[in-house]
């Protein structure tokens, strides 16, 4: 797939689960909510911490350091200290296998 | 909604600039008046010792927020003015310059001030507080000049400036009053841990000493302490301990005791007066406490601003949090307690990856984590729930999920 890069099966995943992965460089969180997958930046806004240390809850992650915390599907802040959206990546599923864009939806604002 | 309204923040710390911008996020349309006598703009605290202090971040990092924000959100920013009186029954505050500002709301978020060593030498140079950016930045610039550092009280932050004075290259001398630092809230288990990982890092840690004078010329020479000791230096911080002042209130009818008495709502005993932070005193499961951690002002300057927009909408409920970087550590610690029955230990001190928990009555009152960001929000969930502990050696059992061990 143009563009995207394959990595993991989607037997890999169950509800509620989070994981690292690098692709074209960034660090992505890949996480699955209700049978869907969302990738957004794997480092908190605020200061440093690995959001996959944190609490997926829902669609929310929390980060384990301060307790920012963000959606998962389109980064935006829910709770401080952090007030940057995480950057959001496209994930798509072919074949049971899933895939993330190698770069970011938008540059963040 | 309360367009008319004027209300006053005194300190623009972390809890006081979060407390005015909810205000905005949550549509507060009058006027919002943050107050303080630090001329710096809104900064933040906790890198003083860490980042900052040895130089891996610069000014515009510590930031609380950008510095358009405040214009943005119509935040009026009186900052290098102190508030010097407050009438409670006339709704007013007078500032140093003599400006006299109405209120129909107050947050108090006046913070804390750090302990003072009255002993004799005091005013010598170089011996340092470290508070404000303006503190960091004189330490910072006398340091390159500096061999020998002597830090007195190996609590948190002395801990932690010991830390980055090793990293800066200093000679290290780490003076504590206890015999195991740390050990009233940690345990000497953990205090002793904490004591070898300064040693291996090269600060001398001298424990059951206190310091009882400062000798120098001009600047500081040497530190003596009750045992007779005396240390050569060229710097001294003092790390022991913080305390209030709060003489503003002298004589008005606000209760004050240890910290400014709130409610669950974050207000004061006088209807429409709030209080927040390192300065208020909060009721925590069944007592009234005062911590001074930077999530705890945080989150009570937010509630208290949205009880002030809207009268006893939302109760204040945490579980008392702070963290530290000392060395190679990144230190967790949740909760409040100065005694406990047990303690439980998941993971390996040697590794230096560990969780400590502190139960009484199967609950646990508080935990730290060291190298272990991942139990925490599963702690943190679980003692929100405020349950008993089935089997407590399932939460020493690390094969077993954490969260498990909390069903
Ligand atoms: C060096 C250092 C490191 C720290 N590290 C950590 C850490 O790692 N983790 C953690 O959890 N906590 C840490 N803390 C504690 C944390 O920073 C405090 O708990 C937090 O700053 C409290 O916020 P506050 O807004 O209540 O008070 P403050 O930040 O103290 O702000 C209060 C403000 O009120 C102003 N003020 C006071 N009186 C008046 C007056 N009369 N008129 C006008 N203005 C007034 C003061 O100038 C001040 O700016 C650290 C603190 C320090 C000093
Ligand atoms: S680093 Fe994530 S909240 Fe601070």
């Amino acid at each position: 797939m143009e563009g995207y890069t394959c990595i993991d099966k989607v037997e890999s995943f169950e509800d509620g689960d989070m994981d690292n992965y690098k692709v074209n460089g960034y660090d992505i969180l890949l996480s699955c909510v209700s049978g869907d997958f969302y990738a957004v930046e794997a480092i908190c806004t605020h200061e440093y911490a690995e959001l996959a240390d944190g609490d997926l809850e829902d669609y929310f992650v929390t980060c384990p350091l301060h307790f920012a915390c963000f959606d998962v599907r389109d980064g935006s802040v829910k709770d401080p200290p952090a007030t940057k959206s995480l950057q959001t990546f496209e994930v798509r599923v072919e074949d049971n296998l899933i895939w993330i864009s190698n770069s970011p939806k938008e540059v963040r604002t | 909604m309360n367009i008319n309204e004027q209300y006053i923040i005194i300190g623009a710390g972390v809890s006081g600039v979060n407390a005015a911008a909810t205000l905005r996020f949550e549509g507060f349309e009058g006027r919002v008046i943050l107050i303080d006598k630090d001329h710096e703009f809104p900064y933040d605290r906790p890198p003083l010792s860490k980042d900052y202090l040895s130089g891996k971040i610069k000014e515009e990092d510590i930031s609380l927020r950008a510095h358009e924000f405040f214009e943005k959100n119509n935040i009026e920013l009186k900052l290098g003015k102190k508030v010097i009186d407050i009438d409670f029954d006339d709704q007013y505050i007078k500032l140093d310059d003599n400006e006299v500002i109405p209120w129909d709301k107050v947050l108090i978020a006046m913070g804390s001030k750090l302990r003072r060593l009255k002993i004799p030498g005091r005013e010598l140079d170089n011996i340092y507080y470290l508070k404000t950016k303006k503190d960091a930045q004189q330490m910072k610039k006398d340091l390159k000049y500096v061999d020998d550092v002597v830090i007195i009280g190996a609590g948190f932050i002395g801990s932690e400036v010991a830390a980055t004075c090793r990293q800066l290259g200093k000679k290290v001398t780490l003076i504590e009053a206890e015999t195991v630092p740390l050990s009233k809230i940690l345990g000497d288990y953990v205090g002793n841990f904490i004591s070898d990982i300064h040693h291996s890092n090269g600060v001398r840690l001298l424990t059951n000493e206190l310091v009882t004078e400062f000798k120098g010329t001009k600047k500081i020479e040497q530190v003596v302490t009750n045992t007779g000791k005396q240390i050569e230096c060229q710097a001294v911080v003092v790390g022991v301990g913080v305390e209030l002042d709060l003489s503003l209130f002298d004589g008005t009818k606000i209760k004050v005791e240890d910290g400014i008495e709130v409610d669950e709502y974050c207000e004061s005993n006088i209807p429409g007066v709030f209080a927040s932070g390192d300065c208020a005193l909060w009721p925590y499961n069944g007592e009234r406490i005062r911590v001074e951690h930077w999530n705890h002002a945080m989150n009570q300057g937010i509630t208290a601003a949205k009880n002030m927009m809207n009268g006893k909408s939302e109760i204040y409920n945490t579980i008392p949090y702070f963290w530290s970087d000392q060395h190679d550590l990144k230190i967790q610690y949740l909760g409040f307690s100065k005694d406990w029955e047990k303690t439980v230990l998941r993971g390996s001190l040697e590794k230096q990856e560990f969780t400590m928990f502190y139960l009484n009555d199967n609950k646990i009152v508080s935990a730290l984590f060291v190298n272990n960001p991942r139990n925490v929000l599963p702690t943190r969930k679980f003692m929100m729930r405020n349950t008993k502990i089935e089997n407590i050696s399932n939460l020493a059992d690390e094969k077993r999920n954490i969260k498990k061990a909390f069903k």
